[in-house]
């Protein structure tokens, strides 16, 4: 009775993961938005990562390792995004990114 | 699928034992604060509510569960009803790993049981900030902001002390936990359970680090706008929150359901895992009756410069001390014995070292402003 | 179908809605919201992958700690009182490029021979192997290291560009 689930379907969860972070990056133009949007796709990195693990051979942790590392990277990333956006936010009041045109020629 | 039956059940009859042991416990709690306080608490002096006023907290659930449901008119009100809900789901969640005894009392023994229990203890600062965000409330959002940033702070000295007793047993199992300790590793490792002792009352939101519910600075913190049902919600969770670190502490670092006679009557295990888990809930309950609260500086101060570095230094202190003492391959009273003379020597050294620093700050006040009295014995300002 | 598939197709149709959910908000915080439940639904497939571990390490770092310094960061930016649609040429092309690019990777994984079913035996999580090729210096010692020393440095620098001035 228990088939067992393919890992392709595990494959396109995380592809479509991936698209719709995508998606949430180019189309936001809330600083916030786009950094929630960056942590989906890592998101959907790390379901790859750990479903492969899974599949091809259980008994090394390369998967994992690598999953972990990805993990500390991200929260990593994501604490100074949101630092930087703290940091704007107190200097010119605005989190939209097309008002952030200090730097534009 | 008679497994998924016995599954559901078992998690349901789980899920039931912190319920009805918090209707007790409410009423201990309040009983004994009263006694604290040279008065009598909850008695049948109106309404009759059971012997000694027992199902004092029955009629209060009945009162409060009548009482209207008032939702502000700026809230957000998918948000404002969901907050209680996540709150308390949060609470009794934890109680899917707690070993109530030596075999088959537990819904599931994972493998990274106390993993989990840290895991499902951080979601709570999330619904803080549900709560206070949807009340649009200015103290509401102090409250949660505070609660929050106390929360995460003393995550860190809770999850590195909880490192210590799983360091010692070598797993993360909590059946194995227990097992590991022949000796409870309160006696063995005392300054890692006071460490984790201290960050879980931060963790709960109890005097002194009662930040989040300061009746008397910001109304009633992340939950002023809640009324009814969904205060009462909170209120359930806040002490449902406090009998599961009760029983954590006790299976991490009291050894459990271990006791005299176990092995005859394993039922005797759940016996002494909850007289145990009453203990620690009755200390916390007598630092509610007895401390005043610290402000919110104090709380962060006391977490990042002493709590969370002492923390580290006794998981490495732990560590090197407990692989020196396996590698040389003494007996296990001698190991024990080992660890402890190394906690007690570290936690000498803290307190050395905070009396230097101390007084070194006190000189420096001192220092100053000259002249003024400072009751230090070799004040020397003049 | 079985119960498996059905689970999987559940938790994935609830990790996507929320995920999509996510990018097209009305108010920062809702987002916010949903993505802590999209956040869980991943959470739940590590669960089907026989993760605990994994799924504790989401719960632990994603919701307890990335989430709640998004929420965080929405209530002092008062994000919620915008209702920031993002403009419309944006979202035609933006949708257009995801659409495509989820396209080629659904055709890239289904030319590929996968395995149908997860390698046996049946392995359990092997914790004690994961942390000691951590620290195993044949192992993946250096990259340990190299990931504290790089949670140190985004420490410094994320107190040093958020302090008050």
């Amino acid at each position: 009775m228990f088939v067992a689930v393919p890992l392709s379907w595990y494959l396109l969860l995380g592809a479509a993961l991936f698209c719709v972070g995508v998606y949430g990056v180019l189309a936001n133009r809330n600083l916030i938005l786009i950094i929630m949007s960056i942590e989906l796709m890592l998101n959907a990195v790390v379901l790859n990562l750990v479903a492969f693990a899974r599949y091809i051979e259980p008994a090394r942790v390369t998967g994992k390792t690598f999953a972990i590392v990805v993990y500390a990277t991200a929260a990593a990333e994501a604490a100074l995004g949101l630092a930087l956006v703290i940091a704007i936010w107190r200097a010119e009041n605005t989190v939209a990114v097309d008002e952030m045109d200090l730097l534009q020629g | 699928m008679d497994v998924v039956l016995r599954t559901l059940l078992g998690a349901l009859g789980m899920a039931l034992v912190p319920l009805v042991a918090v209707v007790f416990l409410i009423w201990e709690s309040r009983k004994v604060i009263a006694r604290m306080q040279d008065r009598l608490g909850p008695t049948n002096a109106g309404t009759y509510a059971g012997p000694f006023a027992l199902f004092q907290t029955v009629a209060d659930g009945i009162k409060i569960l009548t009482k209207e449901l008032i939702i502000p008119q700026g809230a957000d009100r998918g948000v404002f009803i969901a907050a209680p809900i996540v709150v308390v789901t949060v609470a009794i969640a934890v109680w899917a790993v707690i070993p109530l005894g030596p075999s088959g009392l537990q819904v599931v023994d994972l493998d990274v049981g106390a993993f989990y229990v840290v895991a499902i203890s951080s979601l709570a600062p999330f619904s803080m900030i549900m709560a206070g965000w949807s009340s649009r409330n200015k103290y509401a959002e102090v409250g949660a902001f505070r609660a929050v940033s106390q929360i995460i702070g003393y995550e860190i000295p809770q999850v590195l002390s909880l490192l210590v007793p799983v360091l010692l047993s070598g797993s993360l199992r909590l059946q194995q936990i227990i097992q590991a300790q022949s000796v409870p590793f309160g006696a063995v490792v005392p300054l890692a359970a006071l460490t984790y002792f201290l960050a879980s009352v931060a963790e709960l939101g109890r005097l002194p680090f009662e930040l989040a519910e300061a009746d008397s600075e910001i109304v009633a913190g992340y939950f002023t706008e809640y009324s009814g049902m969904m205060f009462g919600a909170f209120y359930l969770a806040d002490f449902i929150n406090n009998f599961t670190a009760s029983i954590v502490f006790s299976v991490l670092f009291l050894g459990g359901w271990r006791g005299p006679w176990v092995d005859q009557v394993p039922l005797l295990g759940t016996f002494w895992l909850l007289l145990k888990a009453f203990m620690v809930f009755n200390v916390l309950v007598l630092f509610w009756a007895a401390m005043p609260r610290l402000r919110i500086d104090q709380v962060l101060a006391f977490n990042w410069k002493f709590l969370a570095p002492l923390s580290i230094a006794t998981l490495i202190v732990t560590a090197l001390v407990d692989k020196m003492l396996t590698a040389m391959a003494v007996e296990p009273w001698a190991r024990s014995a080992g660890l402890l003379v190394a906690n007690l020597l570290l936690g000498v050294a803290a307190l050395v070292f905070l009396s230097i620093v101390g007084r070194r700050f006190t000189r420096r006040d001192t220092l100053r402003r000259p002249g003024l009295p400072t009751g230090l014995p070799d004040s020397d300002a003049a | 179908m079985s119960v498996g598939q059905l689970t999987f197709l559940a938790f994935a149709a609830f990790t996507l809605g929320a995920a999509v959910r996510v990018v097209t908000h009305r108010l920062v915080f809702h987002a916010a919201l949903w993505l802590i439940a999209s956040f869980f639904g991943i959470a739940a497939v590590y669960l089907l992958l026989e993760s605990p571990f994994m799924a504790g390490v989401q719960l632990f770092i994603y919701i307890g700690g990335v989430a709640v310094l998004t929420a965080i960061a929405v209530m002092v930016t008062k994000g919620m009182m915008r209702r920031d649609l993002p403009t419309m040429a944006n979202v035609r092309s933006s949708a257009l490029v995801a659409v495509s690019l989820f396209l080629v990777m659904s055709w890239t994984i289904l030319q590929m021979p996968l395995p149908e079913a997860p390698a046996s035996p049946v392995f359990e999580e092997g914790l004690a192997m994961l942390g000691m090729a951590l620290v195993d210096p044949r192992g993946y010692l250096l990259p340990f290291e190299v990931v504290s020393l790089m949670l140190l440095i985004v420490l410094i620098g994320a107190l040093y560009v958020a302090r008050e001035r």
